[in-house]
């Protein structure tokens, strides 16, 4: 069966009718996936398919359970959805119901003293943060926006530009509340058991945190629909109350008060791309230096992409600053606060100081234009509201090249090899990437390193327009980086697991796969929680898969 | 074909082919002595035992064991505490205690990579040679695998957040006796410890694939899988440590100022240990244990102040700074010795990152035996929950003094594993009874009150999974994916 008058009608009957449409009209704005090439080339290949059958709108766990439970009984597809800002949150063929959790918006509790928040799907990371922030605690924010769901990003990704501290997603989720994809609830952490509080992640016995997700990514909706999560609070001695004037264009100073937080930006000046080798493993050097003492909240190291991108007000003043040559490399962002004291944030900066010098980096200082343009303009957004927009600004749209999670000297390499076959390729008999945005395109650098540097994340980007051979350039690219990685055996070939990638990459690793299958035909027996996530259900002939995976 | 169908002789001949024959062992009187330990968990011999060597023994085992139906329990630790590694239905307990390498080091990244048979002590005589440690519980034992200690989640003595998960990527036989690598060692490479240098990997991913294995494995008491191998996160030992002690005459008075300790996050390990357990650790010998308990504050929270490579003069200053302005807002006093006890400080400081070396195991020193029950809280409710243990021991005529507190701070203290203890006399028959009446009654009501039981160990997997709804369906339903024939361990978590 499949979605029909009847199982809309049963749909109404749950929610009401206000709450449950098939109106075209509504139903189209639900398919309007935007940036992201593999989202351009869905909304090429699936057409008007992309359109849901129906959106509902639930304003509980036991109504989203009864969508469920009626998504079974007439077995058509569904995908949960948080604001809707990632590919895999789209329908990828017709009949599919769209779960929108906007009535489910509720921060359920804000926990000061023992530092959690539970929050149903439809809190942004800038509603939970500012709340957060008055009571002295804070969480990091994604680069796609603070406007995204908080739950969502927890629950299947998570890479932010203040994660030096706090590590990605995975490392934020506390307890959750999942309505599985056959109609059950299970809720996973201290929230399973009545009366002990939602203030903690794993157990009773299993950490189901580890269903929950795998690897970079989780399952995009694949293993039914979380209602709730209890997340991490961070400590936060900044402002209560978040200094902006006017609009976000914060011009001169970052705004915070110097006692409370303060901003760096530390050189290795050099001469991009040839040096670029000696200026991303002097970064790494300071961050190993930094991890060992412990110091900062925020340390990460920005390519020009990155610089550019987040510091623009236009479009024409990104490339008034391209032009300008503002950010000639790549900088490190060091931001250290008063966690303990002003005692201690004098000394982690004193210990800072000592650190560059011994790698020899140079701090920028406050007149340089770099410093004027990121300080000023950018680096407390990567705290506060992340802004995917800008980052889409060259393009209107934005393409991961390379992306690994390893040591940060893993890293380095990756960013480097990467780097290295973006620009092999534009200068190849195919010239691909010529028409995107250059050279922004092949000066990736991101250096993410998570928890004090005991692992780190990384991406290089690139900018296509939003177009499908555009898209698919792109997808070429990342395709050939990813086939090096897997030559030069790289743990960023774990980090590509989503969705029909588990087939090819899958026997590398002890038919994860196949493992996956079991998992997704047991807790979806019928394939309704978003078909595709979070592997393919139809199963290869291990000998066919073999050959995928170049006889691995 | 059942276990039953097997005579010994068969059993073990088998085995003799997958392992040399003197590490097969099946004569009464060595299985008797896997047949149980500390804990009050009933008695249960296993029929044979393999002493592994390799990752291969234990993969060549668990098939044996699934061609014919026989149960397997893993064990790495040569005393257990909890129960987990006694073979609830017979057949094969895969010991590997042998499995002593220590397989790599890597300084700059932070990690060690061993596997099972290694033990706190051995791990950090190696790591101490470069300026370096394991992230340790308390006093561990002896004899306690370092990966054993990780997969039961034995809480860590530092309440900083980044070590607080410390497991990185691991070695796996599954039920099926098939070979998983999780995180980066998933990366194809002829051995665990060969990744680094086969492939582009410092193994520093810790998730996937497809699963965050490094969450699903631990805490399911070997029966979702025998870890023959993990990399963990190590940390430096510091160049400067001084261990702060403040006293409290009840429990209550400790809340506020711990959450402020925590919060401002000074110091690197800390914990709060009442006088009955202080005592057996301070004692120079289990007759003197009563009479240091009398000397001691009734609680006492334990400090230690740390500072490294960079400026640690200053380091320690900025800490102690902060220490005092929490002490004046609290009106505590901190101290840098216990009056009355000769170098406590001492002690404490030279222990932090070692194993128990002091005879019998500081928590048995007390009457030769005892009982625990831990869970997880948010520290205000710590006080509700003691009263809730005194309450049931003194209903049973246990002596409240006697009664054990631990309460260690997880994550900068968004939660603190709560531990209470009851020694015993094992030889005293009643008095067993006794604590094992206590055990059952006070675990039953402090699960009921909110008390989170988040290691199910034993009778409390009924006891906490009858109340979680669907969980334990979840559960059972992975295990049936990993594990179809129902072979590893078990009885375990209600399986
Ligand atoms: C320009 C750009 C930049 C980006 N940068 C980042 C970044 O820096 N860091 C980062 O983490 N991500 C980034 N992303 C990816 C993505 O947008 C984010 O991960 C974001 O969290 C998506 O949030 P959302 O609320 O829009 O979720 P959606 O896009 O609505 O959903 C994301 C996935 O989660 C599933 N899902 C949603 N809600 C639920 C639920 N309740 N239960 C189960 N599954 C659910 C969906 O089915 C979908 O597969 C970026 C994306 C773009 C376009």
């Amino acid at each position: 069966m499949a979605f029909s008058d009847i199982a809309y009608r049963a749909l109404q009957d749950v929610l009401g009718e206000e709450n449950a449409t098939n109106d075209p009209v509504v139903c189209q704005a639900y398919s309007r996936v935007q940036w992201l090439p593999p989202g351009v080339l869905q909304r090429e290949r699936c057409g008007l398919d992309m359109r849901p059958a129906c959106v509902v709108m639930p304003g509980s766990t036991e109504e989203v359970q009864r969508i469920v439970k009626i998504a079974n009984r007439y077995k058509f597809p569904f995908i949960p959805r948080g604001s809707g800002f990632t590919f895999t949150a789209f329908p990828t063929m017709a009949g599919t119901l769209v779960i929108d959790p906007k009535r489910m918006n509720r921060i359920v509790e804000l926990n000061e003293q023992d530092m959690y928040a539970v929050i149903e799907p439809y809190v942004s990371f800038v509603g939970l943060q500012s709340e957060a922030m008055k009571v002295g605690l804070t969480i990091p924010t994604p680069l796609a926006g603070a406007h995204v769901s908080c739950l969502a990003n927890y629950a299947w990704h998570g890479a932010y530009g203040n994660s030096w501290l706090t590590g990605i997603g995975a490392q934020n989720l506390l307890g959750f509340e999942l309505v599985l994809p056959t109609g059950d609830i299970v809720r996973s952490g201290s929230m399973a058991c009545p009366e002990a509080g939602d203030f903690w992640n794993d157990g009773p016995g299993p950490d189901l945190r580890g269903f929950l997700r795998g690897g970079l990514f989780g399952h995009a909706g694949g293993m039914g629909v979380v209602t709730k999560i209890s997340c991490k609070l961070w400590q936060w001695p900044g402002p209560a109350v978040w200094p902006t004037k006017g609009n976000a264009k914060m011009k001169t100073s970052s705004g915070f008060p110097e006692d409370q937080f303060r901003w760096y930006m530390i050189k290795f000046p050099c001469k991009y791309p040839e040096q670029e080798e000696m200026e991303l493993k002097k970064s790494a050097e300071l961050f190993y230096e930094m991890g060992k003492a412990e110091i900062a909240a925020v340390a990460t190291h920005l390519a020009k992409q990155f610089l550019y991108t987040y510091s623009s007000q236009t479009k024409q003043d990104l490339f008034d600053n391209m032009e300008k040559d503002v950010f000639p490399c790549g900088f490190v962002v060091v931001g250290l606060q008063a966690s303990t004291s002003l005692r201690q944030l004098e000394y982690e900066e004193k210990v800072l100081k000592e650190m560059v010098a011994k790698v020899g980096g140079i701090f920028v200082k406050e007149d340089e234009p770099a410093y004027q343009t990121w300080i000023g303009r950018a680096a407390n957004e990567w705290l506060r509201f992340g802004n995917a927009q800008r980052l889409a600004r060259p393009s209107d749209n934005f393409s991961i090249g390379a992306s690994n999670v390893d040591s940060i000297d893993m890293i380095v390499y990756d960013i480097l090899e990467g780097n290295k076959i973006e620009r092999e390729l534009l200068a190849g008999p195919k010239h691909l990437g010529k028409d995107f945005v250059q050279p922004l395109s092949v000066h990736g650098g991101w250096i993410s390193p998570q928890e004090y540097g005991y692992w780190c994340l990384m991406t290089t980007d690139v900018f296509p327009e939003q177009a499908p051979d555009q898209a698919r350039e792109a997808i070429e690219i990342i395709g050939n980086i990813a086939r090096q990685q897997i030559k030069n055996k790289s743990s960023a070939t774990i980090v590509h697991l989503l969705g029909p990638a588990y087939d090819t990459l899958g026997p590398m690793f002890g038919n994860i796969h196949l493992i996956m299958k079991k998992f997704k035909n047991e807790f979806d027996p019928h394939n309704l929680s978003n078909p595709g996530y979070a592997t393919r259900p139809d199963v290869l002939s291990p000998e066919e898969l073999q050959k995928m995976a170049g006889g691995h | 074909m059942g276990a039953g169908e097997f005579s010994t002789e068969t059993f073990v001949k088998d085995l003799s082919t997958i392992a040399d024959a003197e590490r097969v062992l099946s004569d009464p009187e060595t299985l008797k002595t896997y047949a149980h330990d500390t804990s009050l968990a009933p008695s249960r011999r296993p029929d044979a035992v393999v002493k592994v060597r390799s990752t291969l023994e234990v993969q060549k085992v668990v098939k044996y064991a699934n061609e014919h139906g026989i149960p397997v329990t893993p064990r790495s630790s040569a005393t257990g505490f909890y129960g987990a590694g006694i073979p609830q239905e017979g057949g094969i307990v895969i010991d590997m205690t042998l499995m002593k390498r220590i397989l790599r080091l890597d300084t700059r990244n932070k990690w060690v990579l061993v596997e099972p048979g290694v033990t706190y002590g051995e791990l950090q005589k190696e790591l101490a040679k470069h300026g370096m440690r394991a992230v340790n519980p308390l006093l561990p034992h002896k004899d306690k695998s370092v990966i054993t200690s990780l997969l039961e989640r034995e809480p860590r003595l530092t309440p900083k957040h980044h070590l607080d998960e410390t497991i990185m990527t691991m070695e796996v036989v599954l039920p099926t006796g098939e070979l998983f690598r999780t995180g980066a060692m998933a990366i194809p490479a002829s051995a665990p410890e060969k990744v680094p240098d086969e492939a582009h990997s410092d193994l520093c991913n810790s998730m996937g694939p497809g699963i965050d294995w490094y969450r699903l494995i631990p805490g399911s008491l070997g029966t979702y899988g025998i870890v023959t191998a993990m990399n963990m996160k190590i940390a430096f030992i510091p160049t400067k440590q001084k261990v702060i002690f403040f006293g409290f005459k009840n429990l209550e008075d400790s809340i506020e100022a711990f959450y402020k300790i925590e919060r401002k996050q000074i110091g690197d390990e800390c914990f709060l240990l009442n006088s009955s357990y202080l005592a057996s650790i301070l004692a120079s010998a289990p007759d003197d244990i009563d009479h240091m308990r009398s000397i001691l504050p009734p609680y006492v929270l334990i400090l230690n102040v740390t500072a490294g490579e960079w400026l640690p003069e200053e380091k320690m200053d900025y800490q102690m700074e902060a220490l005092e302005d929490i002490s004046r807002t609290y009106l505590l006093k901190p101290m840098e010795s216990l009056p009355g006890v000769q170098e406590a400080e001492k002690v404490i400081a030279d222990r932090l990152y070692q194993p128990w070396d002091n005879g019998a195991y500081w928590k048995f020193r007390a009457k030769g035996a005892s009982q625990e029950i831990f869970f997880l809280t948010t520290l205000k409710r710590s006080p509700e929950f003691l009263n809730i243990v005194k309450t049931v021991a003194q209903a049973h005529d246990y002596p409240v003094s006697h009664i054990g507190l631990y309460l260690q701070p997880k994550q900068w203290g968004r939660a603190f594993q709560m531990e209470v203890s009851f020694p015993y006399n094992p030889e005293d028959m009643l008095e067993r009874q006794q604590v094992e009446n206590i055990y059952m009654q006070a675990s039953q009501e402090l699960i009921n009150k909110g008390a989170f039981f988040y290691r199910v160990y034993g009778p409390w997997a009924d006891m906490v999974y009858s109340r979680t709804g669907n969980l334990h369906d979840i559960i059972k339903k992975i295990k049936h994916i990993l594990d179809p024939n129902m072979i590893l361990n078990p009885g375990k978590l209600g399986f």
